[in-house]
């Protein structure tokens, strides 16, 4: 009978991990809303599983995107991933070669040495033997990292090391004491019996000269059995929940269900696949300025074990640099904003939150500045001069008494309100039945485009309208020599993806120059709408940080496309801060006016 | 009948032995930020909802101040949460954040 009392240990684990694992998995599978499972039974024998199981072996296994950030880090993942996966089947395929029976007890495979020690002369021996040793090294090299990277996080390139909570660390050192206690245990067996590997035989021989040695084998046996069962216990209450719940992620993902504000079985899958890698910890802009710890990392396991506090949901920029850089891509941002709502209480949208003013003339062209457009009043002005140079008939959806777009109240967290806002709005634009719809605010853009059901409304950012009139030449621009840096904001860049037509029209007027933090690492300016809950003290930070990152080029202007940004910037900045269209005013050259002028009626705007 | 545009507003209840409400609402609101107020009005003047609503940040203070606290909890409602009113604060009251922390309390 291939047993021993010290197996209790591990099995009992990994009965209780697999009975954990049904009690989390099922209700989610349960949950799926009827859109989700069909979605599941058209998807799940397709080539998208195909592709799905490519990438849980770039991802899971070798942890590709974090290769590329960071190359040590990514060895560590990889090591101890691919290393035990390995080290699993290897042992597997080992046992199956000697007994030639593939059903074996659970935990003979895994304490095989103890079981059948020396050696037995079987098909293939000697290369189990040094493979499995090989893969003990490579999960021993990963460790090594791994506890550099805990006493000096510098080392392995890491800025901060993540501070995790007690549950957490219990897991961790029962993972840590595993492999070393494997080795141990597998060498004092060899030093005895014979019939080590490269690695385990060596150190068999030079355990062997200690006297006494044989008898902490069984000692060293139940350690090893113990740690693993440690482990198994407190994997399902700790981050190493990842390793498992990524791969239904990533099968989730792939089978094209979404994590948006009305799914919620996707953000339960995405807070157990985050593995606590710290990657946004080094990205965070308040994290940079030793402000906060409500980054992801944090904010995550404390929602896992139910202890969110307020500062965790409202002391966030939602600038989505967190989400630029994770390697599970795990939406952070969305999961704040479902549990903001679950801490408010409903409010029925108030009446009148929209002034009725009579109609104004029909238009094709429609522009909107949102509740900003009031405060910097400079844009607006801006853009009734450009559109009046090109010749352009429009109106300003503002001056029909709509003043927010719902998007300040939907990060706040007063969902439902923000979305009766945006139902306002949207009925409006309806009425007026605009071919272009061009906001001035990103914030506007993104809340339109993102939730606003307008099919017969091309919605636009003023910087893509403006690139699209200068690339038309319907407004022709002089370049002047001064060196323009272009300030990303969060929600044009990373949350919207325009990055170059901004940069386009700078380019016609002046010359660009790119800061170290650009595009989609751009830093936030301080000011996002979704930081409720952070103090003055640590936006000023926040700005000067992202002032000195954009003055490093060398520019003369920052110029950006938001007027929050800019509103912001301007107050820290010792350079000016203009949008975009109030740059273009001063390079508009006077041909095209004299050129208009003659137009009548205006025409229409049109881009194609 | 002919509607005007004006009402005789309901009866409102003063508590007179309140002196301060806000302090004694205190962990609701920080006393010490509020009590930075001048009562400029750059808060209202910026407000998109003051004109539809009539939402005021120094009138609910001051009114809170005086004891009246019936309408805070409405006014908290018809926050917009754009922080314009934190933009232009000559003394860097996080104005929406009072609302949003009114919104969550139990009072």
């Amino acid at each position: 009978m291939q047993f021993d009392w010290f197996v209790i240990p591990f099995v009992v684990g990994l009965v209780f991990l697999i009975g954990q694992l049904g009690r989390i998995y099922v209700p989610w599978f349960i949950k799926l809303s009827r859109e989700e499972k069909e979605m599941i039974r058209r998807h799940w024998w397709s080539r998208r599983t195909l592709g799905a199981v490519k990438e849980i072996i770039q991802e899971c296994l070798l942890h590709r995107r974090i290769f590329r950030i960071n190359p040590p880090l990514g060895f560590m993942h990889l090591s101890f991933a691919l290393g035990w996966f390995l080290l699993i089947i290897t042992g597997k395929l080992e046992a199956l070669f000697y007994t030639h029976d593939a059903l074996n007890p659970l935990w003979y495979p895994l304490f095989f040495k103890y079981f059948e020690p020396g050696r037995h002369a079987f098909f293939g021996e000697s290369v189990f033997i040094q493979l499995m040793d090989f893969w003990l090294l490579v999960i021993l090299g990963g460790q090594s990292i791994a506890v550099v990277k805990r006493l000096w996080p510098g080392k392995v390139g890491a800025k901060k090391k993540v501070q995790h909570a007690v549950y957490n660390r219990v897991a961790l050192m029962s993972l840590w004491a595993i492999f070393p206690l494997r080795l141990l245990a597998e060498s004092v067996t060899v030093s005895y019996y014979g019939g080590g590997g490269f690695l385990t035989g060596t150190l068999g021989t030079l355990l062997a000269e200690v006297p006494g040695i044989e008898r902490s084998q069984p000692v060293l046996w139940w350690a090893y059995s113990i740690a693993l069962g440690c482990f198994f216990v407190a994997m399902p209450f700790s981050r190493y929940m990842h390793i498992p719940t990524e791969v239904l992620l990533i099968l989730f993902r792939r089978w094209g269900i979404k994590n948006n504000l009305v799914a919620h079985t996707m953000s339960e899958v995405e807070l157990l696949s985050c593995s606590a890698c710290g990657m946004c910890l080094e990205v965070c802009p308040l994290n940079e300025q030793e402000l906060v710890a409500s980054q992801p990392v944090y904010f995550l396991e404390r929602l896992r074990m139910g202890w969110t506090k307020p500062s965790d949901l409202w002391k966030c920029l939602n600038c989505g640099r967190c989400e630029a850089v994770c390697p599970v891509l795990v939406k952070a941002n969305t999961i704040r904003l479902k549990e903001k709502q679950k801490v408010l209480p409903a409010i029925t949208p108030a009446e009148g939150e929209r002034v009725k003013i009579p109609a104004i003339g029909q238009g094709r062209l429609l522009l909107y500045s949102g509740c900003m457009g009031k405060l910097v009043p400079s844009v607006r002005q801006a853009m009734d001069v450009v559109l009046r140079h090109a010749g352009l008939d429009y109106q300003w959806l503002d001056d029909r008494g709509n003043i927010c777009c719902g998007r300040p109240l939907l990060l706040s967290g007063q969902v439902d309100r923000g979305m009766a806002v945006l139902k306002q709005l949207e009925n409006t634009i309806r009425e007026i039945g605009p071919d272009i719809l061009v906001t001035t605010c990103p914030i506007c853009y993104n809340m339109i485009n993102k939730y606003a059901a307008l099919p017969f409304t091309e919605v636009l950012h003023h910087t893509e309208f403006l690139a699209g009139l200068i690339h038309d030449n319907r407004l022709k621009v002089e370049a002047h020599k001064e060196k323009l840096v272009f300030h990303d904001p969060c929600e044009l860049g990373r949350q919207s993806g325009i990055y170059e037509q901004p940069r386009e029209i700078l380019r016609c007027i002046g010359r660009l120059v790119e800061p170290q933090d650009n595009k989609a690492m751009s830093r936030c300016c301080g000011g996002a709408l979704s930081g409720l809950m952070v103090d003055m003290s640590e936006k000023v930070a926040l700005s000067e940080a992202t002032r000195n990152s954009l003055l490093s080029s060398g520019a003369q202007k920052i110029i950006t496309a938001c007027p929050l940004c800019r509103k912001t910037l301007g107050r820290q900045a010792n350079v000016p801060v203009l949008d975009v269209a109030e740059e273009l005013i001063r390079h508009l050259s006077l041909s095209n006016q004299e050129t208009a002028k003659e137009k009548s009626p205006p025409e229409r705007a049109f881009i194609s | 009948m002919v509607k005007f545009g004006f009402s005789v507003k309901d009866n409102r209840e003063i508590n007179l032995d309140e002196k301060e409400p806000f302090v004694i609402e205190a962990g609701v609101v920080d006393v010490a930020e509020v009590d930075r107020c001048i009562f400029c009005g750059a808060c209202s003047a910026v407000c998109p909802q003051l004109f539809s609503t009539g939402l005021s940040f120094r009138k609910q203070l001051l009114s809170a101040r005086r004891g009246l606290t019936s309408e805070l909890k409405i006014a908290a409602g018809e926050c917009l949460m754009c922080n314009k009113c934190q933009l232009v604060c000559p003394r860097d009251i996080n104005i929406r954040a009072i609302w949003l922390n009114l919104l969550t309390s139990n009072i």
